[in-house]
This record gives structure tokens, C-alpha cells and sequence, in this order.
């Protein structure tokens, strides 16, 4: 608990303190990273993960994740004719971009710029899980659940993972007996 | 002087016109309804299926929304993909609304997963099938079911493209249809995304409009020519569905239909059903007048006490 709250306040220390530091130069690099986010956008069924950004920076360029915002330049080539020779953006954090709640209509029009474009943007669950996911699958690093997830009490409930056997309301017959057992053997994945 | 009496010939006669004016009028009605394009502001959710993960979390947030019974296995269990005895894959039943499937495609480096669920379709086979009008076409979009009405002949179920509705045959006192209902009551009403939407940890599913979803579709699939086959499933076929897909490979190989008309259901039983109540009503009267006409004589000798015969 200390620990997330230093880290928070750190973080928050440095945000305050880089645009001093950069003084707006044009692009950040890995040094400008932050050394550990918190990502609790799912924190009712799992604890928050700790993300190593740092370690994660000095692993893949910034925008692989951040896009055009860091000024590091932009892969995506239909992206490149907008947001090809920009400086690094006023926010560079997930969350200023990618909504929470996607479905809102408020959301779904992008909060920046042209809707010819910019119309499926991913929520924040969303976009964490693609990027992350994806390259972890990509780099063979883990990529199972709970490798970064630890479930919380809420989650193991929500999973039926000893969630009590009592009948839930509104049901009174006992779950279908053709559900298969887990004892089968497992495909190789 | 002589009643002028019907005779049988003008019977027949006149009959054979009814008909024959009754089933022109009957074409004509149909030529005349065109597809519908569905409710304009109806919702929708767009399903990538190069996204989804099969983590299983969107039948766990199913669940737990409509308060269906415990699992044996919990949603982390992943041997529930293995196909039965009979290479069978689960499908939804009175216990689930929605299952992952997981499919194999010939190339594919690694396994791909669909979740399967009511498509909510614009013109669904299971209302057009249902005598008693258990369905409901919502203008949100969703297809939903009163078991208040519904006498339990299980018709949908047969007349479904997608297989979806199941019957809860284990309790006998309620027995009912059990199928995926958009959460209608409990978000879909408030324009609120389905459980399983806004569970989905990868976004493979995404809640909105559904003209809305067609755009975003479009623009992945162009923006991705090599992530993606170029068509939408679900935005025509069997007139178009609320659930839409996107895939990498074809979608046969993830076990969607791809023979199915691009015209509702409806279509291609709409002439015989349009009989069904010619029949119903007029055959009994018109079979019933042509006996009585036959044996009028016998009758009229039967009942006439002056008669010659008499028993």
C-alpha cells in the first residue's frame, strides 16, 4: 500500500516535472519512461498489475504503444501522413485517448480530431489487452490470465472458481449433467 | 316456378375463381413486401474474431447477468473445448446462453475461437415461425422471448439458421426456451452494452449502432486487407443480423454457415405460410359443402318423413 503510494506520488512528481525537463524538444526516449504504472482498469476482479514501464521501454520503441504521442516518429504509414514529424503530445498516457467505456456515444466520436478517421478507437481494457497481448504472444513472453492478473476474491466468484454451490436465484434445477468433465485430456496449445 | 337453385357445376365454378383470384392477390402481396432494412437506430456488436483469445470471460459475465445455474467447471477451465464422444463442440443450452468454440483452420499457427450466440437477426426465423408470438423484434435490437405465451411446440429451435434456441427440458414445472436476449431488460433498454461486451478483456466484441459497426468493419477490413477477409458476416445473410463478424479466415472454417440465403427466412416460406390460413379456413367449409351437396339427396330422403323409403 506505501509502496503504490510512493510510486503514484513519483509518478506524479515526474509528469509535473518533465515537461521542466524536456523543455519540449521534440521526442521523448527511454529515459523520459516512467519506472512502474498501475493498471487498474479491471481492479473488481483482479488486483491491479504492476507494469514495468521502464523495463518494457528499453524493450520496443515508445510508439509501438504510444502511436504518434512520445514524437518518436509513426510505423503505421496511413497514419503517418497526419502525425508523421510531430513533437511528442501534451499527454502521452493510455487513458487521455482510450475511454473506459468505449460503448458511450461521447467516446465512440474521438475526443481528438477527425471522425473520418479516428472512429474505432479502443477502450482502455481494449487497447491495454491488444498492444500487451499481442506482443507478448508475439515475443513468447506470458500470455496466460493470470501471468499478470491475480484474481481477487470478486474474480474468483466471477470465474466460478469456489463460488458456492448454493442454487442461484430464480433457478431450482441442478446444473445439466451433460457438461463435460475436466478430467479430458487438454490440446496442446 | 322453379327457385333458381346453385347447381353444383356453378359451385365449382365459383370455388375454382376464389381460388385462383386469392392466390394471385396472395402473390401480388408478396411481391409487393420488400426486405426490410431493419429498426435504422437498432444496435448491434461487431465480432472480431481475430481478436478474441477464448478466455471464456464473456459466459462468465453471461452467467452471472441472467442468473443461470453454477458451471460444473469454472470459466478457466479450457478442456471444455475438446470436442464429445461424438467430435461434438458445446453449443447453448438451458444453461448457457453463450459458449466459445474453439476451431482449428488448415494454416492457422494457432487456434481460433468464436463465441456463439443469438445473432438477432432483422427478421428473425424463430418470431416468423412462432404461432403464438413468444418472439419480439425489439427496436433496440434485440430478439426477445415471453415465456408467458410460448405452448413449448419448440418450432424456432428447428427454424433457427444458427441452432441457438434451447429448450430447459430438466425442469418440469417451467419448462421454456432458453436463449441469449441481448440483456435486454437489464442494459440493452438503456443503451447499455450486453454483459459479455463489456467483459470482453480484448475488445473482440464492440457494442454500438449497427450502421455504426458496419462503418468501423469496413474501415478494419480496409485498412487490414492482410488481417481480414473482405466480407461481413451477418450483414446480409438471412437479411442481416445485429451480431456481425469479421474474420481472418473463411467463416465455414469457424463454423459459420455460409450457404445461407442472403434473403430473412421469411422469404422463402412467406408463399406457403400465406396458405396455411386459406387452407385452415376455407378448406373445412368448402370440403364440408361439396359432401353435403353429395349426399343431399340421401339426407333429404332421411329426414323427409313422406319419403317412399322408410325403415
Amino acid at each position: 500500500m506505501d509502496k503504490s503510494i510512493v510510486s503514484t506520488s513519483l509518478m506524479a512528481l515526474f509528469w509535473f516535472l518533465c515537461p521542466l525537463a524536456v523543455s519540449k524538444v521534440g521526442a521523448m526516449d527511454a529515459s523520459d519512461a516512467s519506472e512502474v504504472i498501475e493498471l487498474a482498469t479491471l481492479s473488481h476482479l483482479y488486483a491491479p498489475v504492476r507494469f514495468d514501464h521502464l523495463a518494457h521501454s528499453e524493450l520496443v520503441d515508445c510508439s509501438r504503444c504510444h502511436h504518434h504521442s512520445t514524437g518518436t516518429g509513426q510505423e503505421d504509414s496511413r497514419c503517418q501522413r497526419c502525425h508523421g514529424q510531430e513533437e511528442e503530445a501534451d499527454t502521452v498516457a493510455c487513458g487521455d485517448c482510450h475511454a473506459p467505456a468505449p460503448w458511450q456515444d461521447t467516446a465512440r466520436s474521438s475526443p481528438i480530431g477527425n471522425p473520418r478517421y479516428h472512429i474505432d478507437i479502443p477502450g482502455l481494457t481494449g487497447a491495454y489487452h491488444l498492444s500487451c497481448l499481442n506482443c507478448h504472444l508475439e515475443f513468447d513472453a506470458p500470455s496466460d490470465c493470470q501471468d499478470c492478473h491475480a484474481l481477487t476474491e470478486e474474480g474468483a466468484s466471477f470465474l466460478a472458481i469456489d463460488r458456492p454451490t448454493a442454487a442461484v436465484p430464480g433457478q431450482t434445477e441442478p446444473p445439466q449433467a451433460t457438461r463435460r468433465r475436466k478430467s479430458q485430456p487438454e490440446r496442446p496449445q | 316456378m322453379m327457385k333458381p337453385q346453385i347447381s353444383r357445376r356453378h359451385l365449382l365454378k365459383g370455388s375454382l375463381a376464389t381460388s385462383i383470384f386469392a392466390t394471385l392477390l396472395g402473390r401480388r402481396s408478396s411481391q409487393a413486401a420488400q426486405p426490410l432494412a431493419g429498426y435504422p437506430e437498432s444496435m448491434g456488436v461487431l465480432v472480431d474474431l481475430t481478436r478474441c483469445i477464448g478466455c471464456r470471460t464473456c459466459e462468465a459475465a453471461c452467467n452471472r447477468e441472467q442468473h443461470l445455474p453454477q458451471p460444473e467447471n469454472d470459466f478457466t477451465d479450457r478442456s471444455i473445448f475438446e470436442p464429445d464422444e461424438h467430435g461434438l463442440q458445446r453449443r447453448t443450452d438451458a444453461t448457457c446462453y453463450t459458449v466459445v468454440k474453439q476451431y482449428h483452420p488448415p494454416g492457422s499457427a494457432h487456434p481460433l475461437y468464436r463465441k456463439v450466440q443469438c445473432n438477432h437477426c432483422n427478421e428473425p426465423a424463430c418470431l416468423t415461425s412462432c404461432f403464438v408470438q413468444a418472439y419480439t423484434k425489439t427496436p433496440e435490437g434485440a430478439v426477445i422471448y415471453d415465456p408467458e405465451v410460448c405452448v413449448g411446440c419448440r418450432t424456432c429451435m428447428v427454424a433457427c439458421p444458427f441452432s441457438i434456441p434451447a429448450f430447459r427440458y430438466a425442469s418440469a414445472w417451467q419448462p421454456r426456451i432458453m436463449k441469449c436476449v441481448f440483456c435486454y431488460d437489464t442494459r440493452l433498454k438503456k443503451r447499455l452494452p450486453p454483459a459479455c461486451v463489456e467483459a470482453c478483456p480484448q475488445e473482440a466484441l464492440t457494442f454500438g449502432r449497427r450502421t455504426d459497426l458496419l462503418t468501423i468493419a469496413r474501415q478494419r477490413v480496409r485498412r487490414h486487407p492482410q488481417r481480414y477477409i473482405d466480407h461481413i458476416y451477418g450483414e446480409h445473410e438471412v437479411g442481416g443480423t445485429a451480431w456481425l463478424y469479421l474474420s481472418g479466415v473463411d467463416f465455414h472454417q469457424v463454423g459459420l454457415d455460409t450457404s445461407l440465403p442472403r434473403e430473412p427466412i421469411l422469404a422463402q416460406v412467406k408463399d406457403f405460410l400465406a396458405i396455411v390460413p386459406m387452407v385452415l379456413t376455407i378448406w373445412p367449409a368448402l370440403f364440408a359443402g361439396f359432401h353435403l351437396l353429395a349426399n343431399r339427396k340421401e339426407h333429404r330422403a332421411k329426414t323427409d318423413p313422406s319419403g317412399p323409403e322408410k325403415e
